[in-house]
């Protein structure tokens, strides 16, 4: 193990550490103000990559354009099933709620298999930033490109939520919904609202997802457990918590992957564990504020 | 001028009727209280006007239009403004951010001077407040956090205030504050306020004509010296 290594495992890790960043804050975003857990959160990035992935090589979109394109197709996708959906389910109560996104994600999953099979593909873009050479350190461009885009988006979440007035909005029907309504707060389109940006998100990181993963149907499984457990170290609903909790994951997956002897098999397992110890230890996550009642 | 009138029928949850009849109207600069122990059916009342709660029939007129078929949140931008029972507040955001989120759901561009008009009067009424501006709504007393739901429906000038129990939980020199600064608002404001009251005392102080609810019926509504002078009823329904 030299220097040189750590550094390129470290540096590897932050750059999926972006990718795992914009998936988490628009789950947490969605979750925090709308307390729907979106199981389908997933499936929206798992489409967003599909949908990348055919642009590029069917009709040669460059992926930069995909993941703008995604994120469009899939913020619209989320209102959709925001209004025939969960629209409809919010009203009945949170069992109900659960069943129905898992109930969601399953069916998108098996529709992706049936339209496009379950084997996995590989994009082949090209990288889209030269690499980045650190001394003995090579970063491939679309690493870069990860945690740049990654990077973006969990900023512009973060400005959205603390200086809009539609962030206050959110923020105030995720405190007490009821009450936001009684301020002149139209919040079934407050919802409707967070989960677009929730969804706008997720199709962009799905871009991401191309860039660097393997695409295929159930890609977006691993991935929202992952975005679950870092919002749970993050603490709900708190976007900057999101950040430092996806470093964290992605530090302890790349590191022991890297490092310990056939790790790469057991890395995913490794990360959870941390989730265990920290929710033992404080369980309302490493910035999961004492709620005000 | 404010003329707020209501009729209610078959209020209640679910299968359960609460209140099967009432109607009330207030005009502006009046105070008129529902009375009546717990369980009488004030909050479901309430609830009813502002439509959270179902109703058969529900009519709601300010100044004769009829604003029936509106929600609760369209309620509160027609300036008819709901303030719940428990002191509720946005406890996770400041107080300062409490009123501006207010102020700004309903008027996203309001000038500065507006603006300035608007934070002054509730400052004015409660200088504990501007104290506590830059402080987590949910960290302060229940007193403040009440003081701080009011000004938060004064921050979108109603035409009309309905309160649901502005008295519970606070001890008496806080309920005299609130009740004082209550007093003020009708005084300057022009708006009709509705509120719920078990603290009778207290409400009498500055009603101007109250309606007794008993087991979800209407025992009287009348002109509060009419209670104040009939000793029987204040024996009856207020235990007084």
């Amino acid at each position: 193990m030299t220097l040189a290594s750590v550094a390129q495992a470290v540096l590897l890790s932050l750059t999926v550490a972006g990718l795992y960043a914009a998936i988490a804050a628009g789950l947490t975003l969605t979750v925090g103000v709308t307390r729907i857990i979106n199981f389908a959160h997933g499936e929206f990035v798992m489409l967003g990559a599909f949908l990348t992935y055919f642009l590029f090589n069917q009709h040669g979109v460059s992926p930069w354009i995909g993941m703008v394109v995604s994120g469009v197709v899939i913020g619209l996708f989320s209102a959709l099933v925001y209004r025939v959906f969960l629209a409809r389910v919010l009203k009945h109560d949170e069992h109900n709620q659960l069943l129905a996104t898992l109930g969601l994600s399953i069916l998108l999953v098996n529709i992706a298999i049936i339209l496009w099979s379950p084997d996995p593909r590989v994009m082949q873009a090209p990288q889209l930033l030269p690499a980045l050479q650190l001394g003995g350190v090579t970063v491939p461009g679309n690493n870069l490109v990860v945690a740049g885009v990654g990077g973006l988006l969990f900023l512009a979440l973060q400005y959205i939520m603390r200086h809009t007035r539609y962030g206050t909005q959110m923020r105030f029907a995720s405190d007490d919904a009821e009450l936001a309504m009684h301020c002149g707060i139209n919040v079934d389109r407050i919802f409707e609202l967070s989960f677009v940006i929730g969804g706008v998100a997720a199709g962009v990181a799905g871009g991401l997802v191309a860039l660097i993963l393997y695409v295929h149907p159930v890609v977006g499984l691993d991935l929202v457990i992952r975005a679950f457990a870092i919002i749970t170290l993050g603490g709900l609903g708190n976007i900057p918590g999101a950040l430092i909790g996806a470093a964290i994951l992605a530090l302890a997956e790349g590191l022991t992957s890297t490092f310990v002897p056939h790790g790469g098999s057991f890395g995913y397992g490794i990360a959870f564990l941390l989730l265990l110890l920290v929710l033992v230890i404080w369980p309302n996550g490493l910035f999961g504020k004492q709620a005000h009642s | 001028m404010n003329r707020f009138d209501v009729a209610l029928a078959g209020a209640g949850y679910g299968a359960l009727t609460i209140v099967p009849e009432l109607s009330l109207s207030v005009s502006g600069g009046e105070v008129m209280v529902l009375l009546g122990s717990n369980g009488a059916g004030k909050t479901t009342s309430l609830r009813a006007v502002v439509g959270t709660v179902r109703t058969r029939n529900r009519s709601v007129r300010l100044d004769g239009e009829d604003l029936s078929p509106l929600s609760a949140w369209q309620l509160a931008r027609r300036a008819i403004a709901f303030v719940p029972d428990g002191a509720r507040c946005f406890a996770n955001a400041r107080v300062i951010d409490n009123l501006t989120g207010a102020l700004e759901a309903l008027k996203p561009k309001v000038m500065p001077a507006e603006r300035k008009r608007l934070f002054d009067r509730v400052f004015d009424l409660f200088p504990i407040l501007h104290e506590r501006r830059r402080q987590l709504a949910g960290s302060m007393s229940g007193g403040q956090r009440q003081m701080l739901a009011i000004s938060r429906a004064l921050m979108i000038e109603p035409r009309v205030m309905i309160l649901d129990e502005p008295s519970a939980g606070l001890a008496p020199k806080l309920v005299e504050e609130v009740f004082e600064a209550l007093g003020r608002i009708k005084a300057a404001s022009g708006c009709a306020i509705l509120m719920a009251e078990q603290n009778v005392a207290a409400a009498m102080s500055i009603a101007d004509r109250c309606l007794i609810l008993s087991e979800g019926r209407v025992m009287l509504q009348g002109d509060i010296d009419d209670v104040r002078n009939d000793e029987r009823l204040r024996v009856a329904y207020l235990g007084l």
